[in-house]
């Protein structure tokens, strides 16, 4: 790849971003998945799951693990259903005596944080408490200030406020951030080849598409 | 005829006037509004869309008065000093062919200011601040400064203006029986809630003469408890045509409701069929609204009948020229709204200017 990338005069690295493993006991337990394991390899989730990491990757893991079949996105009368709008409009508001009917979990699950901030405070402006609510629906349990001890055959081993407690869990997901994947490069810099970093591959914090594109159309325009 | 859209490409004839097709670009906040030089970029900004085929624009919120905006100098309409402004927009799009409606919007009690107004003095849970009650006078002035807004909006040659009846803005505040805790003539029994829409329609309507449209965005469901019921949204849909209302337009759902109406997770079109609803009741032209994003979800639903026209608001910040791209068979170039809102709305929200992330 490097050999064949010295051959241009500008190389821009839009290599994406490594999934961070955080530093705990027993990471390397058969418990512990990565969001990629989940997401792109399909690995098989547990019923009981703890997911570590309330960013927006924590958040779309958690209600990707707790919705089974079709979306309701794609299904207007299971829509309604979901968040309790009467399909014929003769309720008052559209909604008053009408008890939403959520398709419940398959699973239980535990979103947890390490800040002490409000779970889900980085999320879209207008879009955070859709997921903040749809997540509830489906009682996912949200913890926040969590310090994790470590990971062992009986679960996750948190301290809370002071209290330690066991969290008997079948998976642990990581969705704990990310890294910047700029494996290129050192090699690159040093053939001499101008190279410009873009998306995750230049900052890993707050992965956010709108800023990629951003940045790739702005350098687009300027090369 | 076009022959894979002869629905939205179908001219409507308004009487006094035709809009080319039947695609509506809905109200939004850009944020270019209060820049410097605002006039002129957003001027830019709509005859882009016009000349990308849209058939009838609808400006962000203009508010009729201080009190009504949504923060500490956002866009009002109060004199002809700013009217005149307005003709740089109004100009731009008519020479692309083009036709512009101004939006009068008067938050009450949503604005983002310590000076709200309100029917009654409860505050909303989106809101920091409390409104004030709006005396008998002050709903006089509110009403008068409404119709002197479209007055204003024609002087600005635009082809009509769109009164913002729902999303829980102060006229649909006076509406619901959730907000409005009046005991005078302007609360109390429905019919006494929906004076305040049906008089600022009528006292429009004698200001600006019967050649200008007049599109009023109605809440056919408030999804908030305490909102109006269906009978009552069809009294003042029916009452609205009386009044001089050339097109209706759908509102769904209150800003503070806490359901989802038109973020990703909604199904394409998911309210249209309140819209449908509302069909055999009145006779005036209905507009349908919400997750509509693409050419051939906006002809079914004009194809079912659900409304004469949609409209599309984020779409069209995505891709000025998603109509064009449509009459040309270019469909697979049409830059899709995916519905996020990280750029758009979450934009705006923070005050920054509305962008696009796909």
């Amino acid at each position: 790849m490097l050999e064949m990338l010295k051959e241009f005069d500008e190389v821009i690295l839009a290599t994406g971003i490594k999934p961070r493993t955080p530093n705990i006991k027993g990471i390397d337990h058969p418990k512990v998945l990565s969001y990629i394991d989940v997401l792109k390899h399909k690995k098989e989730v547990g019923k009981k799951v703890a997911i570590i990491g309330a960013g927006g990757i924590g958040f779309d893991v958690a209600e990707y693990i707790t919705h089974e079949g079709q979306a309701t996105s794609q299904n207007l009368a299971a829509f309604l259903k979901e968040w309790g709008i009467d399909d014929t409009n003769e309720a008052r508001g559209g909604i008053e005596g009408i008890t939403p009917e959520v398709n419940p979990s398959p699973r239980e699950v535990v979103l947890m944080q390490r800040k002490d901030s409000k779970i889900g405070a980085g999320l879209g402006k207008t879009t955070g408490w859709i997921h903040r609510i749809s997540l509830k629906n489906k009682s996912v349990k949200m913890i926040n200030g969590v310090q994790y001890d470590k990971i062992d055959d009986n679960g996750l081993h948190i301290t809370r406020k002071g209290n330690s407690e066991v969290m008997d869990v079948d998976t642990i997901i990581l969705c704990a951030g990310q890294l910047c994947n700029t494996d290129l490069l050192e090699g690159l810099e040093n053939a001499g080849v101008k190279t410009h970093l873009i998306g995750g591959a230049e900052r890993a914090g707050e992965l956010d598409a709108k800023r990629a594109i951003e940045q790739g159309s702005k350098l687009g325009a300027i090369l | 005829m076009h022959n894979k859209y002869p629905k939205l490409f179908e001219p409507l004839d308004l009487g006094f006037t035709t809009i080319k097709n039947r695609t509506l670009m809905g109200s939004m906040h850009t944020g270019l509004e209060e820049l410097k030089n605002g006039y002129g970029k957003i001027a830019a900004y709509y005859a882009e869309r016009a000349r990308g085929g849209v058939g009838l624009i609808v400006t962000g919120g203009i508010s009729p008065n201080t009190a009504g905006w949504v923060a500490p100098f956002s866009s009002k309409i109060t004199n002809e000093r700013t009217a005149d402004k307005h003709k740089e927009i109004t100009e731009a799009v008519h020479e692309n062919g083009g036709k512009i409606c101004m939006q009068i919007l008067h938050t009450g009690r949503y604005g983002y200011h310590p000076f709200l107004v309100a029917p009654s003095a409860t505050k909303s849970p989106i809101s920091p601040f409390k409104p004030w009650a709006l005396s008998k006078r002050g709903i006089e002035k509110t009403i008068k400064h409404f119709a002197r807004a479209a007055k204003l909006a024609k002087h600005a040659n635009y082809d009509g203006v769109e009164v913002m009846g729902s999303e829980g803005y102060l006229i649909n505040q006076f509406i619901a029986p959730k907000t409005n805790h009046r005991t005078d003539e302007w609360g109390g029994e429905y019919e006494n809630r929906i004076k305040f829409p049906l008089e600022i329609v009528r006292r429009i309507r004698k200001e600006v003469g019967p050649n200008f449209i007049i599109i009023f965005r109605l809440s056919m469901i408030d999804l908030v408890e305490n909102g109006s019921n269906w009978e009552e949204v069809v009294i003042l849909a029916k009452e609205l045509e009386k009044a001089g209302v050339t097109l209706l337009n759908t509102g769904i759902g209150w800003h503070e409701a806490r359901i989802p109406t038109i973020g990703t997770m909604v199904p394409r079109g998911a309210f249209t069929w309140v819209t449908n609803k509302m069909k055999k009741e009145v006779s005036i032209p209905l507009i349908t609204t919400n997750r509509i994003n693409m050419p051939d979800v906006a002809e079914s639903i004009l194809a079912n009948g659900d409304a004469d026209m949609v409209s599309m608001a984020r779409p069209f910040l995505a891709d000025p020229e998603l109509v064009n791209k449509a009459e040309q068979g270019r469909e697979d170039e049409i830059n899709t709204c995916i519905g996020c809102n990280q750029a758009c709305l979450d934009h705006v929200f923070s005050r920054k200017v509305a962008s696009c992330l796909s």
